[in-house]
């Protein structure tokens, strides 16, 4: 074993025991134990295996990119089907990358004004509780209508620019949220130039409450705004229009594979495709609505051949692969396996005489 | 209802079902000979790569939606043997993926098959195709494939879902000489219909232990069945004393059932009062 097949093989093991354990350890180990919790970071080191997955995933793009990139560069046949590939490929990865971007910006967007709501609700709390803070309330408050300001006006020209079609109680409730909001921060301006002390705390609360329904208002108005966009178009084009249709027809093929498939595997040609036949014909004929003309008794009859027989097939199928498997699986947690693979060893076997 | 923590029971049992596993892998180890019955869809793999090396057209293997996991590993075991075949013939060998992580596996056991049979400089890393992780368009790129190949003999070896039979309805397109080995009971009759050798179930991890004859598969593979016998007689068991608890109903019988469950509370709880009473 060279030293990379030491070092595999020590992440294997150590990776197999926490997942052992994390299975046969209970989730909490008794008091006089220590009452340890084994499985607290589960989540952690599960996400930290889903990340390990997410980076393996651009192997297969490296794949895709040398395969059909050699192709076209040396122009091999077959080199404009790869072309169309990766042209594909690229123009999915563009029109989904801008998909997430936009919904990413559109809710930064409405997380700014909830954000602004959070924090004139905590000027508020802190003014109740009467705390000693180096900014005193009526700053912090001048400091949220500043933000407020800009905010207001971007909200605006959101509205202003809402497609035609905006259903009327979107666009009806965000404008009343801006209008709402606009009110509270008018009041505010008026109370801090009469009150240097800011007394009307209320209205703060008024305020965060407009401004929790504005973010909601301005996320639906921007979603629409992104429906009707030349990048969501083409993403459902692409998407909606060619990607699942095309899916759909060729799950739709096995339909008709189903019929050969069929038809060649109840030819009768010797004793146990003739039961295989006497079977399958009585478990179709069970199914179908007018098996009464025919008798009374065939959907029994399939019941009992797919409950009886045919489960007992299956479990021993599956007894037969689980207890297979997890003697493959202690086989690859202590790298046992290693040496059917890749070891100068299985040259001395009879794999190629 | 699944099961999220093992009782103390099923772990005695994982324990006990894994020591065969190491005792005759040692005497396999050893040098002692198991017998392995013959499988006529194992013995079609060579007959599928000499065909292939006939009519000098090209082989696939697909192992269709297998991810990391024990059957992946069974997988390769053939894969290495189909590649070490397929590398002495100087036979095409074309493996579509589903899955980045297999894939990046494939490619590292195909290169030691080259390596062992010395023809390190001959092995493609192009042979190794990842078509799509979405399970209907890997399916079409693996029909395309299998049709502008025209593969002489084509492998399925893994896990399949629904696409099963769209890809074994590919290769009797062709013509090709298919051979199919599935985990999953419910792909095994669209296999059976569509492909001239299908194995069924755990025949697949028996397709490299008989392939190679290797200490560790063989051994393994002796024990696994030694495994199942223990298993039966434990179901043999159970529904006798099932039955018998029907028969006699005025005997008090020990509740296996509780016993199996018993978690690991019970067990402690248990060992604390008999400390207590020591």
């Amino acid at each position: 074993m060279n030293f990379r097949q030491r070092l595999i093989a020590i992440a294997t093991f150590l990776g197999g025991i926490y997942f052992f354990l994390e299975f046969v350890l209970p989730e909490k180990l008794p008091e006089v134990l220590g009452g340890f919790e084994f499985g607290k970071y589960h989540n952690e080191v599960s996400n930290g295996f889903i990340a390990v997955g997410a980076v393996a995933f651009a192997l297969g793009l490296i794949n895709l990119l040398y395969v059909h990139g050699s192709k076209i560069v040396f122009g091999r046949k077959g080199a404009l089907n790869s072309a169309a590939l990766l042209l594909s490929l690229f123009a999915m990865m563009y029109l989904t990358l801008n998909e997430w971007i936009t919904s990413e910006k559109f809710n930064a967007a409405a997380g700014e004004l909830r954000d602004l709501a959070a924090f004139s609700r905590q000027i508020k709390t802190d003014a109740e509780s009467k705390r000693l803070l180096e900014i005193p309330t009526a700053d912090r408050i001048k400091i949220l209508i500043t933000s407020l300001d800009s905010k207001i006006t971007e909200v605006q020209v959101t509205l202003d620019n809402a497609p035609k079609d905006t259903p009327a109680i979107v666009s009806d409730e965000a404008t009343a949220a801006l209008a709402a909001t606009n009110i509270e921060v008018a009041n505010i301006k008026s109370a801090l130039e009469n009150d240097t002390t800011f007394a009307d705390l209320p209205v703060l609360e008024k305020l965060a409450a407009s401004l929790i329904t504005l973010a909601s208002g301005r996320q639906k108005i921007d979603a629409l705004n992104y429906k009707v966009s030349l990048g969501k178009a083409a993403y459902d084009f692409v998407y909606e229009g060619l990607f699942i249709p095309l899916g759909s027809a060729m799950f739709a093929l096995l339909g008709f594979y189903i019929i050969s498939a069929g038809y060649r595997a109840f030819r009768v040609k010797s004793a146990e495709s003739a039961l295989m036949m006497i079977a399958a014909v009585i478990v179709m004929l069970g199914q179908i609505p007018f098996y009464s003309y025919i008798s009374e008794d065939l959907p029994e009859m399939r019941l009992w051949l797919l409950q009886v027989p045919s489960a007992a097939a299956f479990r021993a199928i599956k007894f037969g692969a689980a207890v297979a498997g997890l003697y493959m699986a202690i086989r690859m947690w202590f790298s046992i396996e290693s040496v059917s693979f890749g070891n100068d060893s299985a040259g001395k076997t009879g794999g190629s005489e | 209802m699944g099961v999220e923590h093992a009782s103390p029971a099923m772990i005695f049992i994982m324990i006990v079902l894994a020591i065969p596993l190491f005792y005759f892998i040692k005497r396999a180890q050893a040098g002692r000979k198991f017998f392995v019955r013959r499988i006529a869809g194992i013995d079609a793999i060579n007959q599928a790569i000499g065909r292939a090396a006939e009519l000098g057209r090209p082989i696939s293997f697909c192992t269709g939606l297998t991810v990391v996991s024990p059957t992946l590993y069974a997988v390769l075991g053939v894969l290495f043997h189909v590649t070490r075949r397929s590398a002495l013939y100087k036979n095409r060998l074309i493996v579509p993926q589903n899955t980045p992580e297999v894939m990046a596996i494939a490619e590292s056991v195909m290169k030691d098959a080259y390596r062992i049979e010395g023809r390190s400089h001959e092995f493609d890393p192009s042979s190794i195709v990842f078509l799509s992780e979405e399970q209907f368009a890997f399916a079409s790129g693996y029909m395309g494939m299998i049709h502008r190949e025209k593969v002489a003999s084509a492998f399925l070896f893994g896990y399949f879902a629904a696409e099963s039979l769209i890809l074994a309805e590919a290769g009797q397109q062709v013509g090709a000489l298919q051979v199919a080995a599935s985990v999953s009971p419910e792909q095994v009759p669209f296999f059976i219909t569509a492909c001239d050798y299908t194995l069924i179930g755990e025949e697949l991890f028996a397709a490299a232990a008989y392939l190679t004859k290797e200490p560790i598969q063989m051994g393994s593979l002796f024990a696994q069945d030694r495994a199942k016998i223990v298993i039966f007689g434990l179901i043999m068991l159970g529904v006798g004393v099932a039955t018998a608890k029907t028969l006699w109903l005025q005997v008090s019988w020990i509740d296996i059932d509780s016993i199996l469950r018993a978690p690991w509370e019970t067990l402690f709880s248990s060992v604390m009062s008999l400390w207590g009473r020591a």
